[in-house]
């Protein structure tokens, strides 16, 4: 059953109040029924392995408790065991969908307790692949908002960009998803002589089809609109106290983004925008997103036009064993904040390892601003949050 | 209408999709595939043994004079990788002094029963279910705990250079 504070409480219902909480009368005359209900781990819209207990009145959320762990590795726990190089190809398993960027930041983790000097070309190269991914997680995290709200078609182009990104680091890595490509010191191989060409004529095709593709066909839909604007509405003053990164917070007009206030890798010498929009809701978020995809275009194109020359490896030796101590290091992923911590003890395995997952901070949010909204309104809210399940399960 | 305009003009467009048993795509130089061994020039190092994550190689190794110098040299006798257990990180290619394992374009793995997976390259079969290595030892920081000061984790970094080189090839007898 409902208890007082939930009817009364303001914070619980901060979006769309229910009539029925609200007028006093009705609740006197007839009782206040709620209804608990599970939605996932096993549901089709959900993303990833996510179980909502939801409680509902009529058709509008009262509670809702995100219960997360059915796809839980204990990823940090075997990173303990495994040599620093070993567990590269690990963080690939964290979030799926960006997999560079976990590289990234557990790399730089560790070089910031091994001070070395990396080589530039392999800076570039590594931007330049963040920056591919960025574009091959926020395409598909737009069809799957879309998808949720009943429309079919984004979804399908969403993937065809994906595809050919992954066809790119198919040839650049080896692999299309878990590269293992990004190296403590550097990159794993150097690019492949056709590979910029390839790229770059990706980007054209890309920019020429995004117009049509991507925003005429959504942006001015009144279906959109209706489900989206207004939906999952959350205040700067909130996105700040919860803790939120990466295009939830930049979309309620919080102007961070670790590329441009903490500067690593290669981006102080590449030129961009931080994309920020007031609305603070899904449809706010959708316009982030696009435009974020806009930028990492620009940024691609300054890569390949000045990619400095040189080797893509520094000399780390075999045997990589940092001295005793902490390294911490974070990068911009599609979600938000990716940081790891990691404390060695001087042998050749960490002692410790933490990763701060922009999923699961982000996820949060659901406790917060589900209560009150129609439960049709729960996806579209996930479209916003966009988490990804290896990353908050770890 | 807009939209239906936009779906439209695909139509007459080139198909993105491919039917895949039928149509195979050509793999790129780097891709990795299964792995293979090339026995012959395998020196029996046992890198590849240890550096591998997933502990999905196993050797059995054994003294042997090939050349006939008259000098027994290391020689793998029993040689197993366990696909169900590879990630493909390729580590172990990396790692291999003679290039004699590597990947190939091979990625369609299918077996009945999880052991059918695990490929024996050697004279000698290997069990693929023993651990080839134990795993890491790593001693507890002393009775201080995790926030035991720094010397604790300082004496047993001193310490624990020795186990570290540790990881050696387990006798099994099984084969």
């Amino acid at each position: 059953m409902l208890s007082e504070e939930h009817v009364k409480g303001e914070t619980a219902l901060s979006g769309r109040a229910s009539a029925r909480l609200t007028a006093p009368d009705v609740r006197t005359e007839f009782g206040l029924e709620t209804l608990d209900m599970n939605m996932g781990p096993q549901h089709p819209a959900m993303h990833g392995l996510l179980r909502l207990v939801l409680e509902l009145d009529g058709e509008t959320v009262v509670r809702c408790d995100p219960i997360m762990g059915y796809l839980h590795r204990c990823q940090e726990k075997i990173a303990e065991n495994r040599m620093y190089p070993a567990v590269i190809p690990l963080t690939d398993r964290l979030d799926y969908f960006a997999n560079m960027h976990m590289e990234h930041g557990y790399v730089l983790a560790v070089e910031d307790m091994l001070d070395v000097e990396i080589p530039p070309r392999a800076e570039a190269i590594r931007v330049l692949m963040c920056e591919l991914m960025r574009i091959a997680s926020h395409t598909p995290s737009i069809g799957f908002l879309m998808l949720e709200l009943g429309a079919f078609t984004p979804i399908l182009y969403s993937f065809r960009e994906r595809e050919r990104i992954q066809t790119i680091f198919e040839a650049v890595t080896g692999a299309r998803m878990m590269f293992h490509y990004i190296r403590l010191g550097g990159v794993k191989a150097d690019l492949p002589p056709d590979i910029p060409e390839k790229i770059w004529e990706y980007i054209e095709d890309l920019e020429s089809n995004f117009q049509r593709d991507f925003v005429d066909l959504i942006e001015g839909n009144e279906i959109f609109i209706a489900r989206t604007r207004g939906v999952g509405r959350i205040t700067p003053e909130k996105a700040l106290e919860m803790g939120l990164t990466g295009p939830p917070l930049r979309c309620t007009g919080v102007d961070m983004d670790l590329r441009r206030d903490y500067p690593y890798s290669w981006y102080p010498n590449v030129d961009f925008d931080v994309i920020t929009d007031e609305g603070g809701d899904v449809e706010a978020s959708y316009r982030v997103r696009i435009k974020e995809i806009l930028q990492s275009i620009r940024i691609i194109k300054q890569v390949l036009e000045n990619l400095p020359e040189g080797e893509v490896m520094a000399d780390m030796g075999r045997r990589i064993r940092p001295a005793e101590g902490e390294g911490f290091g974070r990068v911009e992923s599609p979600r938000g904040e990716f940081a790891v911590h990691v404390v060695s003890d001087g042998s050749d395995t960490p002692y410790r390892v933490h990763y701060r997952d922009p999923s699961f901070v982000n996820m949060q949010l659901l406790q917060e601003i589900i209560p009150g909204h129609y439960l049709p309104d729960i996806m579209p809210i996930m479209g916003l949050i966009d988490p990804v399940s290896g990353g908050w399960d770890k | 209408m807009k939209g239906m305009s936009v779906t439209l003009g695909h139509l007459f467009k080139k198909k993105i999709t491919r039917q895949y048993p039928e149509y195979k795509r050509d793999l790129p130089e780097r891709s990795r595939g299964m792995l293979t061994v090339d026995m012959d020039r395998c020196i029996a190092c046992l890198q590849c043994m240890r550096v591998c994550p997933d502990h999905c190689i196993s050797i059995t190794q054994e003294k042997r004079d090939v050349d006939g110098s008259g000098k027994p040299k290391p020689y793998a006798i029993g040689f197993v990788i366990d696909d169900s257990r590879c990630m493909y990180c390729s580590l172990c290619v990396e790692v291999c002094p003679v290039n004699c394992i590597y990947h190939t374009e091979e990625f369609e793995a299918q077996a009945y029963n999880r052991l059918e997976l695990a490929r024996q390259f050697g004279e000698r079969p290997v069990d693929p279910t023993v651990d080839p290595k134990p795993p890491v030892k790593k001693k507890k920081p002393a009775a201080g705990g995790a926030k035991g000061g720094d010397k604790a984790v300082k004496d047993e970094a001193d310490g624990d250079e020795a186990p570290k080189k540790a990881p050696r090839r387990k006798k099994d007898s099984a084969a």
